[in-house]
């Protein structure tokens, strides 16, 4: 899925009235597969364009066509459906619903989004034998480790199969190999055509710079 | 699986996971609705006991002066004291009116153990068309007796159900009564004369369960020989003395006490104090010839009509249609069940609004878990009807175990309840105020669960996201 983000401009407005630019007049063409790391301190807004590329937030000004379709015009329902159609999400910390095992985490929020396909219960399991967690299964998040939860959430977006995947600092505070499982999925996707933008400081990902790359430095300017 | 499935079991999950605060909201619910059940069926009940007790006496005669419902509580309930006295006179002049079927004295002074002592006739416990539980000399071979109070034994006593499991009391054990209504402890045991238990009354769940019932010349005869010893020991020369009467508890005793009481009376007709006392005496005190109230059973609601006009304006007595005066004492009653279902309701209300509170701050501690599920694509209006699902199956829950536990709960205590409300409960019969109150509790969960669906639809989960 190619994305191409022309002239992006937000800001947000603070409790107390002032206006903080985040993203200033930022332009990116991204081609179809792409794997895009994404660089930047904290606050320099990386979240901030996942959440516009992702339709959770719409710009204050540009183009962002992901696809051949401009999210930025789509109603909030239809960047719903863009969404679970073809968003995937891998935050840092908090990727799964407390009142389901890890088995239920994998499939049940797809359900919920609309993604109805056959065995998915069935294909859950075995993604999660694949990453190490048949025996955890029937596990609530709080019985996981840090890194089990995020080997439970990369299993949902095998599952899911998005065409683009936004990770956001995925590996933060797992260890060496739970990390080595999230980059394998994350790489595993990208050999699938997934296009991937990913954010991190991890310097797991550093063999990844190379590909291709965006500096949010200066609020992309 | 469909959308609404899946959403039906997360929120089942999600209350199942909230344990303790899910069963604690459940709780207090379930707990609101069963003091609604309590009050709604224990008010139904009392006012059956009273109608049922009404409508074999038709007409209630007591003293002038007296009000309609205190007669009614008095002589039928026997939840109140009489007001005054009439002359026993009057039941003979009743019982001549053309369309009486039958004219009951009630003559009530005392209690034993709160229970209280009902002078009456054999016609009133026949009137009650109940069997016997036990007697003096039960056996196969003896059937129960057709009289068990006359004037022939005054010490004769039958008492009520509920009164003999309380009081201990069985046939063959004798009582001596206390003076007064309640059972205070300032009042004075009547050791004038002993009552005898000869028969105890099968249950009947009605006001007759806790009552004790002798034959009303026994309250005389007791009075004529109390006031007669107070006289003396009071105000004659001879401090202390003690008339002695002959033990006989017959029509005879009764004729001696009358005489001894005159003679005392006559003996002081010098002693002003005297006068004075036996006088304050004569207004309350139930010696010979007077009465609390009389029962009348009549042919029609004509003749009940008819008397009721005739001995309210003559012969020094009121007479009380029951009917009227019970359906006022019940809209009294209604009034009263107002009252506390209002407060009923307010607690409800309150259960519902910390509810509501506990619901919200959870929403918020929710807020990185549902912003989890817009990030994955789930839409706001399926995560607003996610929450809407939890509120409502949370009152549904809470209103299903109040309504069943509630039921549950009143069946288990009704011996008790009874016992303390002298009525019968019925544990699996649904008021007026229960229906009002699960009506209720469910619109208020409706309008919860929309507010909080609202809240949910406004809330900007974005930001949880933007944190990561």
């Amino acid at each position: 899925m190619k994305i191409d983000i022309e002239r992006l401009s937000h800001a947000f407005v603070s409790a107390d009235g002032d206006e903080k630019k985040v993203i200033k007049d930022f332009s990116l063409a991204i081609p179809s597969g792409a794997l895009v790391r994404v660089l930047g301190r904290s606050g320099t807004g990386k979240s901030t364009l996942f959440n516009i590329v992702s339709g959770m937030i719409v710009p204050n000004s540009g183009v962002v066509k992901v696809g051949d379709v401009d999210i930025t015009t789509l109603s909030e329902s239809a960047r719903d459906l863009f969404r679970s159609k073809s968003v995937g999400y891998i935050f840092q910390t908090f990727n799964l619903l407390p009142s389901l095992s890890a088995l239920e985490n994998v499939y049940v929020p797809l359900l919920l989004a609309g993604h109805e396909t056959e065995n998915m219960k069935k294909k859950a399991g075995e993604l999660l034998k694949q990453l190490g967690l048949g025996a955890h299964q029937t596990h609530f998040p709080w019985e996981l480790s840090v890194g089990q939860r995020q080997r439970v959430a990369v299993a949902r977006i095998l599952l899911q199969r998005p065409a683009l995947l936004i990770a956001d600092e995925p590996t933060a505070s797992l260890d060496k190999d739970s990390s080595q499982d999230v980059k394998n999925a994350i790489i595993e996707m990208h050999k699938q055509g997934s296009t991937i933008l990913l954010a991190s400081h991890d310097p797991i990902f550093d063999d990844m710079v190379g590909e291709f790359s965006c500096n949010m430095e200066k609020g992309g300017e | 699986m469909n959308k609404f499935t899946v959403i039906f079991s997360l929120s089942v999950r999600y209350l199942k996971n909230r344990g303790i605060a899910t069963i604690l909201s459940i709780a207090a619910i379930a707990l609101s609705l069963f003091m609604l059940i309590v009050v709604g069926s224990a008010t139904f009940s009392i006012a059956r006991a009273a109608t049922d007790s009404s409508v074999k006496y038709p007409l209630i005669v007591g003293p002038d002066g007296s009000s309609g419902v205190r007669l009614l509580l008095s002589s039928l309930l026997y939840l109140d004291s009489p007001s005054g006295l009439l002359d026993a006179g009057v039941v003979d002049k009743l019982e001549a009116e053309p369309g009486v079927i039958a004219a009951v004295p009630i003559a009530r002074a005392d209690n034993y153990m709160t229970a209280p002592i009902v002078g009456t006739t054999q016609g009133f416990i026949d009137s009650l068309g109940v069997p016997l539980l036990d007697w003096i000399g039960k056996s196969e071979e003896k059937p129960q007796p057709k009289t068990v109070l006359s004037d022939s034994s005054l010490s004769n006593a039958v008492i009520g159900f509920r009164t003999a499991n309380r009081t201990g009391l069985r046939v063959g054990d004798s009582f001596n009564g206390m003076h007064g209504m309640t059972g205070e402890a300032s009042a004075h045991k009547h050791k004038e004369m002993s009552y005898r238990v000869v028969a105890i009354l099968s249950p009947t769940n009605s006001p007759q369960d806790d009552a004790i019932f002798s034959h009303y010349k026994s309250v005389w005869l007791i009075h004529n020989r109390h006031l007669a010893n107070g006289l003396q020991k009071k105000f004659t020369k001879e401090e202390h003395a003690k008339i002695t009467y002959k033990k006989e508890d017959d029509t005879a005793g009764l004729k001696d006490a009358a005489t001894t009481l005159k003679q005392v009376r006559d003996s002081l007709e010098n002693n002003e104090k005297a006068q004075k006392f036996a006088l304050s005496k004569d207004k309350f005190m139930l010696t010979s010839g007077k009465l609390s109230a009389i029962l009348i059973q009549t042919s029609s609601p004509a003749v009940t009509g008819r008397l009721e006009r005739k001995y309210s304006s003559a012969h020094g007595t009121i007479a009380v249609d029951t009917g009227r005066t019970l359906k006022r004492l019940i809209n009294y009653m209604n009034k009263a069940e107002s009252s506390v279902s209002y407060f009923n309701y307010l607690m409800l209300l309150s259960v519902l609004m910390l509810i509501f509170v506990t619901l919200i701050m959870s929403l918020r501690e929710r807020k990185k878990e549902l912003a989890l599920l817009r990030s994955i694509g789930v839409g706001k209006k399926v995560i607003s009807m996610m929450i809407m699902s939890e509120t409502l199956m949370l009152v549904i829950f809470g209103v299903a175990v109040g309504v069943v536990a509630g039921h549950a709960m009143l069946w288990y205590i009704k011996p008790y309840l009874d016992l303390a409300l002298g009525t019968n409960i019925e544990p699996f019969m649904i008021s007026k105020m229960e229906i009002n109150g699960v009506i209720s509790t469910l619109l208020s969960g409706v309008v919860l669960s929309l507010i909080m669906s609202y809240s949910v639809y406004r809330m900007n989960l974005v930001e949880e996201i933007a944190k990561g």
